[in-house]
């Protein structure tokens, strides 16, 4: 029991011996991009919601940057505050420790990595995952998606159910009835898709604002390129899914994304009584221009159900090249820029009224194919749904 | 989201106003609804049936449950009645009691003679799966330029801080209603929010808000100036007062005059700057006064507020805290936070935050050694003090810091975080991470002395210098102590806590998340340290000579012979901890644990009571025990996670076995502590006669919970 000991020496004796250790594992950084800081508030409406836990600054994305350490490919999200600890808290429903289902050290954002690795524009995917409300530019149209959220095991399964449902609905569009086996292809197709397109990291360290996480080479396919373009998403994470509806459902798929709604609540995104109401509940985005990001995000049209759509950031600074492999003229880029704000019509062309019907739309869509500006798979997928307007 | 079809909505619209159908109106209102079904299941070894949570005695009946299977259903409404408006109501069948085998409260079988409580009828809202309107409000975005949103109604208040007016904890969720306003001016640089509070009756001194409370209220505001993304300030200020009827003003006629029972003033400034790049700052300065009326408090008087989250008199008193988080320090991979902070004694704050936050960076002590009636000496299943709550496992995990008088721990399950009151503490804390290849180490060392050490609290007489209020007596000492008193009349305290963590994934199939800890404690107390006042500090023993209410061998040595480190206190813990985690299916996620605890603890000698207890501080009662000696306790447990198309399932499995040694002191002729040697099979003790022998202690204990949302 005479164990009186004093600690008073501890403090220096660790960091004395964490000094000694040098860092064995060699890094290299690959890449670093650096986005403004104090523009966590999305479209420039967004109000943080009336919560302790989540105060302005700790969505706000300052620093996406890539390693190659020798144990893999790690990428770093640096946010404007520390980044907060589940451990403590307690869901909204039942009184569950949030540390037992957020595990890996964060709860109240998720961040999206849409990486382009062909750099041509249109070739890829251009649709965000479920709930977040934005699609990505087509210019940045990915091959990868990297979704770093506080419970990848269940967001990965979410997702699979999103894509059931939606395979399950075209092998219902194009038959009228499905089988049991067409669902079991249906559940390994979209097993495959989520394999292929998408990574949840489950290798996460946070130390104050830093958060990084492991990627497999082999899920890139190779070391992360200043010439790929990143598409880097910055959301509230709804780990419950309470906000509003939304919810785990499988038909109102909203992965765990924290909603906006009119006023200040603590389970959504506020938003005042004179901002419109599908404002998207994107908070942060990756972008070096400071005025960018609120201009993005507030160009969205949803009657003609055009969502806002987030460009990227290429870190060797070059631009996307069309689908015949020759880059984008500035003629052209203006044309597709045009086109995808007004829900398909090219500039120049028939007035609004008449832009929206189906046959113009469908002139611009054989004019933008004929002139390289769109890939065949996206002009399969876009005839597809203007017929299906009929 | 479900919109209703406007007819059906009208019907429902009309069947309340109990008219025709008036379609305009119901049609533009865009109504949803969501909600969720949540079931407890729990089962455990001490086969209490109480309640569906491990609770305190302070709700009757609702003690220490851990047995049971019931169903809490949520249903949450939202529609816009129009761009501005927006209403919001939650309803919700509660567990508490509502156990299956109730059958939805038609009584439990045969015990029709029982108590109104035990018989759990469906008399018994507790009982009956009874729907309980959780919360409603209004919320008005009206687009003027001053004002963002105003909220009138429920609410969860946690848009405030720890230090002055906290969230409301989870049970309580939608419990307390009030007026918010918030809005913007300067480019939204400039934010502030302000709201009027009613006040919970728990606030008020002696947990009441007197005999006229239902407009007492908290009014708590703030101001938070943000012009750049490298600092910041907020400006926060708190007013919280309990009226009463003035006694002195009999005449109805011109209506009743009002007096003040009690009244809580907070005025905080807070700040953060990240302007350096490799330091982030970030710090709070809170300041208190405290006003009550001499009559709340007497000695005819709610037991002279011995139980109570404020002081008994008036106090003020300041809190400061300064975070230092260095971002990258000297070799990548390496961060360290550190925190200074300094905690008045008579720092009050009504309504801080009780649970569910965490003011100090500090893990502090381990949870499971917080439950105060662990009841080792004796282990009587029938007396209801030491049978209550949670029993030997205690709490997982760590413990939160609280600065307030009602730190909670009510309605709580064992997988849940403890809150600890830290009234009183000042100290530093020193957190480094670091990251090599794999692996990830974490530590902590903080030294913690105390505003709280005193000798008669301050003055000469503890019977009449202490103001404080001591609830149960026992202390929040940790092991032993309760949670929700920082105050003890006599004592001389410090604390270190040094911990060490690793973390590593085993690159196995889908990678085996490894964890070891190791967490060492030093909790020291002196207590009495000036012999002049060992006869006040063990005085006050009641009905002593009263044979037929008291044995005379536990009365304790006033005065202890003048040995002043007869009292001393001493308790030393370890900690070690593994654990590893897997993804076993890509729904199925499970953590296998292993803890071990110990504790080496001396707590003064066998003529020691718990000062200014009398026979609640006897084993027999529950409230204190005898508890010097050597305590060890395994853990095994599993938690585990399961997700399957909208259905989650997670759970805490655990399985506690270990012993407590007793160990016995006295003072020898030169006044000082010596080791006793038992010679029978029992010692006096102002706790009650010990048994000398070791005793074998287990405990089984789950809880799994099941969620659909909707």
């Amino acid at each position: 029991m005479q164990r009186r000991v004093k600690f008073s020496c501890l403090p220096g004796l660790v960091a004395a011996a964490l000094l000694l250790v040098t860092r064995a594992a060699g890094a290299e950084v690959l890449f670093s991009i650096e986005d403004p800081k104090g523009d966590d508030d999305g479209s420039g409406a967004l109000l943080y919601p009336n919560r302790d836990d989540l105060e302005p600054g700790d969505l706000d994305l300052v620093r996406f940057s890539a390693e190659e350490r020798d144990d893999g490919v790690w990428f770093v999200v640096e946010m404007a505050q520390p980044i907060r600890s589940p451990v403590g808290r307690v869901t909204q429903i039942g009184q569950t420790a949030i540390d037992r289902i957020a595990r890996n050290g964060f709860y109240t954002f998720n961040v999206d990595i849409y990486i382009d690795t062909d750099r041509t524009s249109g070739a890829g995917e251009t649709g965000a995952v479920p709930g977040r409300g934005v699609t990505i530019d087509r210019d940045f149209a990915w091959e990868k998606a990297i979704v770093l959220t506080p419970r990848p095991d269940t967001a990965r399964t979410m997702l699979q159910i999103y894509y059931d449902q939606e395979y399950e609905a075209e092998l219902k569009a194009n038959k009228g009835r499905t089988s049991k086996e067409d669902l079991a292809a249906v559940e390994g197709r979209s097993e495959q898709h989520v394999s292929d397109r998408y990574f949840f990291p489950t290798k996460v360290r946070v130390a104050t604002r830093r958060i990084e996480f492991q990627v497999p080479p082999e899920f890139l396919g190779d070391v992360p390129s200043k010439a790929w373009g990143y598409t880097v998403i910055v959301t509230g994470c709804d780990i419950e899914e309470t906000g509003r509806p939304g919810l785990f459902s499988p038909s109102r798929q909203t992965m765990m994304t924290m909603p906006v709604a009119r006023g200040l609540q603590s389970s959504q995104w506020g938003i005042r009584g004179d901002v419109d109401e599908a404002t998207p509940p994107v908070v942060d985005i990756l972008e070096t221009d400071q005025d960018a990001q609120a201009k993005v995000l507030d160009d969205y049209d949803m009657v003609a159900g055009r969502l806002a759509a987030v460009p990227g950031v290429a870190p060797d600074g070059n631009v996307a090249v069309a689908a015949s492999g020759k880059p984008l003229t500035t003629d052209q880029a203006a044309r597709m820029d045009q086109a995808s704000r007004s829900g398909g019509a090219a500039a120049g062309t028939p007035p609004a009224a008449e832009r929206r019907t189906v046959p113009a739309r469908l002139r611009t869509l054989n004019q933008l194919l004929e002139d390289g500006l769109i890939t065949q798979a996206e002009y399969n997928e876009l005839r597809r749904k203007i017929l299906a307007e009929l | 989201m479900k919109n209703l079809h406007r007819v059906t909505l009208a019907a429902m619209v009309a069947a309340a106003l109990g008219s025709a159908p008036q379609v305009s109106n119901a049609a533009d209102v865009d109504l949803k609804w969501w909600g969720d079904i949540y079931m407890k299941f729990l089962d455990g070894n001490r086969q209490q049936n109480f309640s569906m949570s491990n609770n305190f005695d302070v709700t009757p009946n609702e003690s220490g449950g851990d047995q049971g299977q019931a169903t809490e259903f949520d249903l949450t409404l939202t529609g816009h009645v129009s761009k501005q408006v927006e209403f919001y109501a939650r309803i919700q069948s509660r567990l508490h009691r509502g156990f299956w085998a109730n059958y939805a409260g038609y009584a439990v079988p045969g015990k029709p003679n029982q108590s109104f409580e035990q018989a759990c009828t469906e008399a018994d809202p507790r009982c009956n799966q009874y729907i309980k309107l959780r919360g409603a409000r209004v919320i008005i975005t009206p687009g003027y330029d001053w004002l963002d949103s105003a909220s009138i109604g429920a609410n969860d208040w946690g848009m405030f801080d720890a230090w002055t007016h906290g969230k409301t904890r989870y049970i309580d969720r939608d419990n307390l209603s009030g007026f918010l306003f918030q809005g913007s001016a300067l480019d939204k640089t400039l934010r502030w929010d302000f709201a009027r509070v009613s006040s919970p009756a728990y606030q008020g001194a002696g947990f009441t808000t007197g005999d006229l409370y239902t407009n007492d209220a908290d009014y708590v505001g703030q101001l938070k100036y943000a012009p750049s993304a490298a600092w910041n300030a907020t400006l926060i200020g708190l007013y919280a007062s309990d009226r009463e009827r003035d006694p002195e003003d009999t005449n109805n006629l011109n209506g009743v005059g009002e007096i003040t029972r009690w009244e809580n003033s907070v005025v905080g400034l807070k700040g953060q700057y990240s302007g350096l790049g490799f330091v982030d700052l970030k710090g709070a300065y809170y300041y208190s006064t405290y006003n009550i009326a001499n009559s709340v408090c007497d000695s005819n008087s709610l037991e002279s507020c011995r139980f109570s989250p404020l002081p008994k008199e008036d106090t003020d008193d300041g809190a400061f805290y300064l975070n230092l988080d260095f971002n990258r320090l000297f070799v990548d991979g390496l961060s360290l936070a550190v925190q200074v902070f300094d905690i008045g004694s008579d720092y009050v704050s009504a309504p801080s935050a009780r649970r569910e936050a965490d003011v100090l960076l500090t893990e502090g002590q381990e949870g499971t050694w917080q439950w105060m009636r662990p009841d080792y000496n004796f282990g009587v299943r029938t007396n209801p003090n030491s049978n209550a709550g949670l029993g030997y496992g205690g709490w997982d995990g760590e413990v939160q810091q609280v600065v307030s008088g009602l730190a909670d721990n009510d309605v709580t399950d064992f997988d849940e975080t403890v809150a600890f009151s830290v009234i009183g503490w000042k100290g530093v804390t020193l957190v480094p991470k670091y990251q090599l290849g794999d692996w990830e180490f974490s530590g902590e060392y903080s030294y913690i002395d105390f505003n709280t050490n005193w000798q008669a609290c301050g003055g000469q007489d503890k019977d009449v210098d202490c103001i404080y209020p001591r609830m149960e007596g026992t202390h929040a000492w940790g092991y032993g102590g309760d949670t929700r008193s920082p105050y003890a009349p006599y004592q001389d305290r410090q604390m270190e806590i040094f911990a060490l963590k690793a973390k590593y994934t085993l690159d196995v199939g889908s990678g085996i998340n490894l964890m070891a800890r190791y967490k060492y404690i030093s909790d020291e107390d002196d207590r009495v340290t000036k012999s002049s006042l060992l006869t006040d500090a063990y005085d006050g023993y009641p009905n002593f000579g009263d044979p037929g209410q008291i044995n005379p061998d536990w009365v304790p040595n006033i005065g202890l012979g003048g040995c002043v480190t007869c009292d001393d206190r001493e308790a030393y813990y370890d900690t070690y901890g593994i654990s590893a985690g897997y993804q076993l299916t890509s729904d199925l996620y499970a953590t296998l644990l292993y803890e071990l605890h110990e504790v080496d603890l001396v707590d003064g000698t066998v003529d020691v009571a718990p000062v200014g207890m009398g026979f609640e501080g006897a084993n027999a009662y529950g409230y204190a025990e005898y508890l010097t000696g050597d305590t060890t306790k395994n853990r095994v447990g599993m938690n585990f996670t399961y997700f399957l198309s909208g259905l989650q399932v997670g759970g805490t499995i655990d399985y506690f076995w270990g012993d407590y040694d007793p160990v016995f002191y006295t003072n020898d002729v030169d006044g000082r502590r010596v080791k006793l040697s038992p010679a029978g099979d029992t010692v006096a003790t102002p706790l009650g006669n010990i048994p000398v022998s070791s005793v074998d202690l287990s405990q089984y204990r789950m809880k799994v919970w099941l969620k659909v949302v909707f």
